[in-house]
């Protein structure tokens, strides 16, 4: 019998603002996505332990705080909160820095700062290193599927005790450059929408003892069929980038669901739209302009994605009693 | 807590430079290992600097055991998925309909690898995309996943040097919360001039042969290749009766939460890492046959490895292999979870190559020499950069 996991605090920080209710607004105006501003982080962290966090650390330690904040929790330390983050590219601009360093100065005066800061977990060990999170900690990457992927990884190590409290989250950073180039390689694909960069983190912990807040009650992964099939009728479905994409797949028709293409082209569109998910059923209220058909209650919502390989990840959220 | 009954190992996999094939890695550590070569791209340091590169000849039987494979990486994952899977007795057709999980470490193999392409870009060229397309369909967990057309839980684990042993525990931890049936779990990494500079630059790559624990060490050797493990849940074993070579008895996995290159110095997150897998999986101390260290030869890794395990497991053996396969990344703990296993089998560690005079300041060694041990339970470390920390508990099986 899985636990039930409280969502203690959401946040979510993009090119459309801060919070969920800009990138909701954002996404049903249709407005053009920015570069996400990190300023606000300073409200939280002294400029000083940010000095060598770039763009990427920034945008994951300030979804991560935003989601400390509302639940009441200082931005660390936190020895018993383990780390779950999932990222499509990794730290993007970095990296290629990293490469001009190599190609500018040659191999031998590389930047060791720059290769430090472009591995793929550079943003999980920022926040592990600011925040003073001492549980354990985990950098999924696999394009589009990375958040569903460590979703389940997630749920597992809460189901298993390995951490008082963890912080999930997703981020990617917009790349004209990297975004280019994958155009190019996928020729005469159509249009990925925008690229609008962000993340999105949750506070989780498996306390039962504080009923108001959002609870993902499940979290599973297998044939996409075979998760509908288990969901309750009616339930609304918020569909990750994978599920978007996938042809023939069957959603129950009595489900109103939100298929989002405005989160765009960017492998974090999956956590910033599980989000975005968390944020409805916290509020109770569907947006009417996201959903077809248009529902209303929100008390119960699924989220739904797949991987290439042809699995699914479901997650229900259920508002607290 | 109640120790869990672990996942079960039915198959192993394994492409080092040392050998490939478990039996021809784990020979070789006996037999005399190979020493690192130059690495195979444009180096301006000379011979200085070597890396443990996999032979030509099993360069090609990796691309034999998977022809359309987009990169090295996936080349060498299928590779050891192929050994991994007909020791475990299955195939593909076996698996059909089975909730079969893939999770994969890796650090090269899911980053932005096409250095060349993008310094043909900066030099104003237009360069085939080719490159870039394979980036997108060489991710390792997703490539294996597809191929061998996978519907439990898939993942690319990136956490740096310990991504193989987390890659392992998460496996395992989805088959005893029933996530899937069947898990193929380990790491893969290919060479690359990208890490390789960096590790440079960062002067903890070592001029000549790595010696981990040596009093001399100067840093690390880089390495490739890749490990699998076939982890089966008890009910999917006991259905087909097969044998295990042994289990995935226990996972830990904390974070120092210090800094991005260095270990803490008091190993506060390889304490909790190691505390945790060991109540896991009910095993004390005194029943650990040995441990299979990190032990990569970088003077901060061995002395806070070394300094932590000589205070935790006063008296027990430890065995560094990174003198024989150099420091695979993403594939390491999945290639010394491996050999943890066979070596439990086989009730002997090999001696430590590259390991000749013990260091004081750390007050621990691993053996010198071929070694009989005894005990069903071992122990395998990971330390990463960024500060993570992940310890595997594998005990012997029956087969």
């Amino acid at each position: 019998m899985s636990r039930g996991v409280a969502i203690r605090g959401l946040g979510l920080v993009s090119g459309h603002g801060l919070g969920a209710t800009a990138l909701a607004q954002g996404l049903a105006g249709n407005a053009r996505p920015g570069t996400a501003d990190t300023a606000p982080l300073s409200g939280y962290l002294p400029p000083a332990r940010l000095r060598r966090a770039d763009h990427f650390c920034r945008l994951a330690l300030l979804a991560a705080c935003q989601a400390l904040a509302a639940a009441g929790l200082p931005p660390g330390p936190l020895p018993d909160t383990g780390l779950v983050l999932a990222t499509g590219y990794g730290p993007v601009a970095t990296t290629f820095s990293y490469l001009d360093s190599i190609l500018d100065a040659g191999p031998g005066l590389c930047s060791p700062t720059a290769f430090s800061l472009s591995v793929h977990n550079a943003a999980t060990s920022t926040l592990s290193i600011l925040l003073g999170a001492r549980g354990p900690a985990l950098t999924v990457s696999q394009f589009a599927s990375s958040t569903a992927s460590a979703l389940a990884s997630a749920w597992t190590w809460l189901q298993e005790g390995r951490c008082g409290r963890l912080l999930f989250g997703a981020v990617d950073e917009g790349s004209e450059l990297l975004e280019g180039l994958i155009d190019q390689a996928a020729g005469d694909a159509p249009d990925r929408g925008p690229a609008l960069e962000g993340a999105a983190c949750l506070l989780l912990d498996t306390d039962e003892s504080d009923a108001a807040c959002p609870r993902l009650t499940r979290v599973a992964v297998d044939r996409p069929e075979a998760l509908l099939s288990t969901l309750p009728a009616g339930t609304p479905l918020v569909l990750g980038p994978g599920a978007l994409a996938a042809e023939g797949l069957t959603l129950p028709e009595s489900s109103p669901r939100a298929a989002l293409p405005g989160l765009g082209r960017l492998p974090v569109a999956a956590g910033l739209g599980l989000g975005l998910a968390v944020h409805l059923v916290h509020s109770g209220r569907l947006l009417p302009e996201l959903f077809t058909p248009a529902g209303d209650s929100a008390r119960r919502l699924a989220w739904l994605d797949l991987a290439p390989a042809g699995s699914a990840t479901l997650a229900l959220i259920e508002a607290g009693p | 807590m109640t120790p869990s009954p672990g996942a079960a190992v039915t198959g192993l996999g394994l492409v080092s430079a040392a050998g490939h094939g478990l039996e021809a890695t784990f020979s070789a550590l006996f037999a005399g290992p190979p020493r690192p070569v130059s690495p195979r791209f444009a180096s301006p340091h000379g011979a200085a600097y070597p890396v443990f590169a996999l032979p030509l000849q099993s360069l090609a039987r990796c691309r034999e055991a998977a022809p359309d494979a987009p990169s090295p990486t996936t080349a060498y994952l299928c590779a050891a998925a192929r050994e991994a899977l007909a020791d475990a007795g299955l195939n593909p057709a076996t698996l059909a309909g089975v909730r079969v999980g893939v999770c994969v470490g890796t650090t090269v193999g899911a980053a932005l690898n096409f250095f060349d392409h993008y310094a043909a870009l900066r030099r104003g060229e237009k360069p085939s995309p080719g490159p870039v397309a394979a980036y997108l369909a060489a991710n390792p967990a997703l490539y294996l996943a597809r191929r061998l057309g996978a519907a439990g839980p898939c993942q690319s684990v990136v956490n740096a040097c310990s991504s193989g042993s987390d890659a392992v525990g998460l496996a395992a931890s989805w088959i005893t919360q029933g996530l899937c049936d069947v898990a193929l779990a380990g790491g893969a990494d290919e060479l690359s001039p990208i890490p390789y500079h960096g590790f440079i630059r960062l002067m903890i790559t070592d001029p000549g042969p790595c010696r981990p624990f040596d009093r001399g060490r100067k840093g690390l050797n880089l390495g490739e290749g890749a490990a699998l493990l076939v982890l089966e849940s008890e009910a999917f074993r006991a259905a087909r009766r097969a044998g295990a070579r042994g289990f995935v008895a226990g996972y830990g996995a904390a974070a120092d939460a210090h800094h991005l290159t260095a270990p803490a110095p008091d190993g506060r997150g390889l304490r909790a890492a190691i505390g945790q897998a060991l109540t896991r999986a009910g095993t004390s101390p005194g029943e650990l046959a040995f441990v299979n260290l990190h032990g990569t030869g970088t003077p901060d890794n061995d002395r806070v490895e070394g300094r932590v395990v000589a205070a935790l497991l006063p008296g027990v053996a430890l065995s560094a292999t990174k003198g024989a396969t150099g420091h695979s990344l993403g594939a390491a703990g999945a290639m010394e979870a491996a050999l943890t296993v066979r070596c439990l089998e086989a009730g002997r560690l090999p001696p430590s190559p590259g390991f000749a005079e013990p260091d004081p300041e750390i007050g621990a060694a691993p053996v010198g020499r071929e070694t009989e041990v005894r005990g069903r339970a071992a122990l395998s470390l990971s330390l990463a950069f960024g500060g993570g920390n992940a310890a595997l508990v594998l005990t012997r099986g029956e087969r």
